[in-house]
Parts: structure tokens; sequence; C-alpha cells
């Protein structure tokens, strides 16, 4: 089913390039963006499993959109991403929706997109992989788990977007409901490496709300999430059918100044296993996570970042305690929780080239994939740093 | 669900740590300095100009800000706005944008960025200068734009903008 909607999803994007040739300049409008990086973290899996310095850091994508009429647009975007172990490499039809914007007064815009949108609904989430528009490399992953990638980045359902300006000032509601294909390899990534089952996102569900204070250059927001996944076992399997309830809180904040920004994301995530480790198993677990993220515009073209980043897999057991406990001691405490310092430096090179590197001093493990069996044979160090850098080209 | 960062004794700052957090504080008090030395002084006021066309006499500071946010793309009488901007760096964008848009460069392009590459938007077009700017606001139907102030504006309409 998963492999006919993309057919159909490719199908349309042909179509849809095919026909740019025909129409007015104004109608169509099409871009792209290249970037190739090279990264480590030598005592992690990450990266990759040897610890070695990857060049699988490679972002490709090529996007157009054509505005059918007034109220009318169909946009698409093909990508190809290579992360090393974080999440699936290979071609991917990153979006591919139709936009009717319902009302578009000079206070009030409601736009509705159906097909495969991106996830509006945090502060970096819609352009995640898109390195020119992403402040650091590797972005904070008690927010942006990597591993977690292909289900978080977007859904294909429904989705709606009203913008409301006020004499207080400006409401951007959110709203959206879809599910996303889940493949073998990202089930893999996200749950464990022996997992031989069928995963599948039964529905995800998120609202958000951001306000934009009238002559103020702060923005709040809180966004909320819904989901439930389902696990079906294969004939042969270490695991048993299983149900996942996985719900999200989360709040943000942005104060920008001329030359400096300030960003944080809250999150609580609430994860309800039934079933998988057992036939009768049932486990309710709360995790928090949060990031501060600051950056400083040095000149014209050159920007540093410093970001700090927070993570508990249980909040009732922050130091990750009970893991050896509830393991035989197969499991660490240190998978419990993870911190990550980041300092990085943006460098513009020409006005669409642009270099980025950054350093992480990362403590604990509690953000490696796979989450759910992680992978303790690689992962045998609290601490382990990451560095990366990264060109990038854009037009 | 309350939050409480609680710090378990494993994971206490060590007087390394500490110490990289009094150099973070004070590597931020120098960029504070820096900053304050970076901050541009402009005063040159900016007038804010449409195709002859456009039916709207006045704007709300966010009513153009819709616009500039490429949310707002059609006239009240339905037709489609075309929006120019001036490079990023020139003097004259940057004091439209901090005085009539009430926003810096970085956010108008971080916001264009995320329209362009999550296919909900399209960006406005670029222009080099002035001159460019004026010709192409006279000579685009449902066109919108900015120039610095001059004694005598031709062939475009000049839109009030309202705090």
């Amino acid at each position: 089913m998963l492999k006919s909607f993309q057919l159909s999803l490719s199908a349309c994007l042909l179509v849809l390039f095919g026909i740019s040739e025909a129409v007015a300049a104004d109608n169509w409008h099409w871009h792209g963006f290249l970037s190739q990086g090279l990264m480590q973290d030598e005592k992690s899996n990450f990266v990759n499993d040897d610890g070695s310095v990857s060049t699988e850091l490679t972002e490709i994508g090529l996007n157009g959109s054509y505005k059918l009429s007034p109220d009318w647009r169909l946009s698409g975007q093909l990508m190809y991403l290579d992360g090393g172990n974080r999440y699936a490499s290979g071609w991917r039809i990153d979006y591919l929706f139709l936009n009717w914007t319902a009302v578009n007064s000079l206070d009030w815009q409601l736009n509705l997109y159906a097909g495969r949108f991106k996830n509006m609904h945090w502060l970096y989430s819609s352009t995640r992989d898109v390195a020119l528009t992403r402040p650091m490399i590797v972005l904070p992953q008690s927010i942006y788990f990597d591993a977690f990638r292909d289900i978080a980045v977007g859904s294909d359902g429904l989705a709606l977007q009203s913008t409301n300006s006020t004499s207080v000032g400006e409401f951007e509601f959110i709203w959206s409901y879809g599910s996303t294909p889940i493949s073998r390899e990202t089930s893999q990534r996200v749950i464990a490496t022996q997992i031989q089952g069928v995963t599948e996102q039964k529905f995800v569900h998120q609202a958000s709300v951001f306000f934009r204070p009238q002559h103020s250059q702060v923005q709040w927001g809180i966004s909320l999430l819904d989901s439930d996944f389902s696990y079906r076992r294969a004939p042969v399997d270490l695991f048993f059918d299983g149900d996942f309830t996985v719900q999200r809180v989360m709040a943000n904040w942005r104060y920008s100044a001329e030359l400096w920004e300030l960003s944080s994301e809250l999150v609580q995530e609430r994860v309800f296993a039934r079933g998988f480790y057992q036939p009768v198993f049932a486990r309710n677990q709360f995790a928090q996570g949060a990031f501060l993220l600051a950056s400083y515009n040095w000149s014209d073209s050159t920007r540093l970042y410093l970001s700090y980043d927070w993570y508990t897999a249980n909040k009732d057991d922050r130091g990750g305690a009970l893991l050896p406990l509830q393991s035989g001691g197969m499991v660490p405490r240190f998978f419990g929780y993870q911190r990550d310092w980041g300092l990085g430096v943006t460098q513009d090179l020409a006005k669409q080239l642009r270099l980025k590197l950054e350093y992480h001093w990362i403590t604990g493990t509690g953000r490696l994939g796979p989450n759910v069996v992680p992978a303790v044979e690689i992962n045998r160090s609290r601490q382990h740093d990451l560095w990366a850098v990264q060109l990038m080209y854009w037009f | 669900m309350a939050f409480s960062f609680r710090i378990q004794p494993e994971q206490s700052l060590g007087s390394a740590q500490k110490d990289i957090v009094k150099r973070l504080i004070f590597s931020f008090y120098l960029l504070w300095w820096h900053s304050a030395l970076l901050a541009a002084e402009l005063t040159a006021p900016v007038s804010v100009i449409a195709h002859p066309s456009v039916q709207v006499e006045s704007l709300s500071q966010a009513q153009l800000r819709s616009i500039y946010l490429m949310r707002q793309v059609v006239w009240p009488d339905g037709i489609a706005i075309r929006v120019f901007t001036l490079t990023p760096r020139s003097a004259v964008n940057q004091q439209f944008c901090r005085d009539q848009l009430q926003l810096f460069p970085y956010q108008l392009e971080r916001v264009w960025q995320k329209l362009t590459y999550s296919g909900t938007g399209t960006p406005p077009t670029e222009l080099q200068d002035e001159q460019a700017m004026l010709q192409a606001i006279a000579t685009t139907p449902g066109a919108i734009g900015y120039i610095g102030i001059q004694d005598e504006i031709q062939d475009v309409k000049v839109i009030s903008i309202k705090p």
C-alpha cells in the first residue's frame, strides 16, 4: 500500500514538473538545496557503528510549487537523505499536497492542506532536514530525536493553518490529522535492531497555537500530540504483538533581537506500552526534555550558536537508576538521560553557499537509537562527543 | 504532568563544568558588548509603494507584515499581490524591516525559507536597488515594495502605514 501511494505521489510530482515548462513563470516556482558534510561520534552509534569519520551527512532536495488558481496550489518536494544510523537513507517524497486558501483577508488567513504535508507544530520541525534552515547540523535530540525523524517529520492526511492579526498581536492556530507509513528499517532504528514484524502508525493528531504580541519580539507557543502505534509480530519473532500510545505536551518560546536570538522548547512525552515485551505487559512512562538555543550575528556573514539540550527518559527516575535493576544489569543507568552542550559557527561563503561547523559535548545515551531495546553493546561510554562540518548550497 | 528539573547526584555539575559555565557567561558578556557596538544606527525613513491600480490607501503594520510574511497573497479586490524586496543587507531594507514590519531581516529570511522548503508559500522577488524597485512596482499590477523617502515619487502609489 505504501509503495502504491508513493508511486502515485511520484506520478503527481512528475506531472507537476512536466507541466512546469508550459506554464507562466508567475504560477510556477521551483527551488532546491544540496548539502554534504562530515561527522564523527567516536564512542556511540549516533552516526555509525564503528565510530569512524563519516560522509553520511547528505541532504538533497528539489521542490516545485504550481498555482492552479488564486486559491489553489500544488506543492511537492523530492528529497535524498543520508544520515548514517540517524535515519533511513535514500530518496523520498518529502511532501506533496494540495493547498486551498479558504480565507485571505487583510486580518485573517486560513489555509487547508491535503496530502503529505510537513509537521508545522514545532519551531524547526517543518524544515528539520533542510540544512540551510536549521540552526545547527544536529538539532536538540530531546525534541528532534533523529531516530524518530521519519515518523515525526510529516503526515499523510489533512491540516489547517489559521493566522489572525488582532489589536493585541498575532495568533496562529495549526491543526493536523494523519499518519505516516513506517518501514521496517525505521522500526529497527526506533524500536530494536532485531525487529521482524510490522509497525503501523494508526493516527497522529496534533494541534498548536503560537502568539506573537503586538510591538514585541517575543513569540510563545504550545503544542499537543496524540498518536497510536501497533506492532504485529512476524511468525518467528523475539517480540509479541503490542500497542503504543505516544502523547506529547510541548511549549516553545523565542526572543529575537537585532544581533542575537534565544529560543527554547520543552516537552513532556507519555509512552503507554501494552504487550510487545510479553503478551501481558503494561507500562506508562513520562519522558521530559528541554533545550535552550542562543545565536549571535557576529557579522553579516558569520553567526555563532550555543545550545544546551536536556533529556530524561523517565521523569520518576532521572538518573536512570532503575534501568540496571529492570534489565538484570544489562542496561547502564546512563541510558536513562542525555545532556548536550553544543557550540557552532555558520559562515556564509557566498550568497547561496554556507559552511557550518559544530561540536557537541554529550553525556548520557538516552537519545540514541534504537530507543526501546537500546544498543548496549556499542554504546558503552557515558560521554560521547560529536563534531560535524557541512557545506550547503541552495537556490 | 508537572515539570521539575531536579538534578540527580550523578548529574551534578563538576568543577570543570562550572568553569565552562563561567567562561560561557563571560563570553556572553563580550558578545553583548560587541552587539552594542554593531547595532545599526538607521535613521532614513522609508516609503511603502504599490502599483497605481492597487485600491488600498493605507495598511496597518500587522497587515503589511502579513503581506511580507507571504500569508496575505491577494488584495481585497482579488488581485494577486506581488511582493518585492531589496537585498537583505541594504540600509533601506534594514530600515523597512525594523520600522515598518518590526522584524529583523534575518527573521524575514527565515520565514521565507521555511515557506519555500515546506511548500506552504513562495518567497518575494528580490531586487538589487531602488531604481529597479521603482520600475518593478510601476510596471507590475498588484505590486508592493518600498524605497527610501524621495522628493518626488512618480508612477507608483504611496501607501500610508498606520502603527
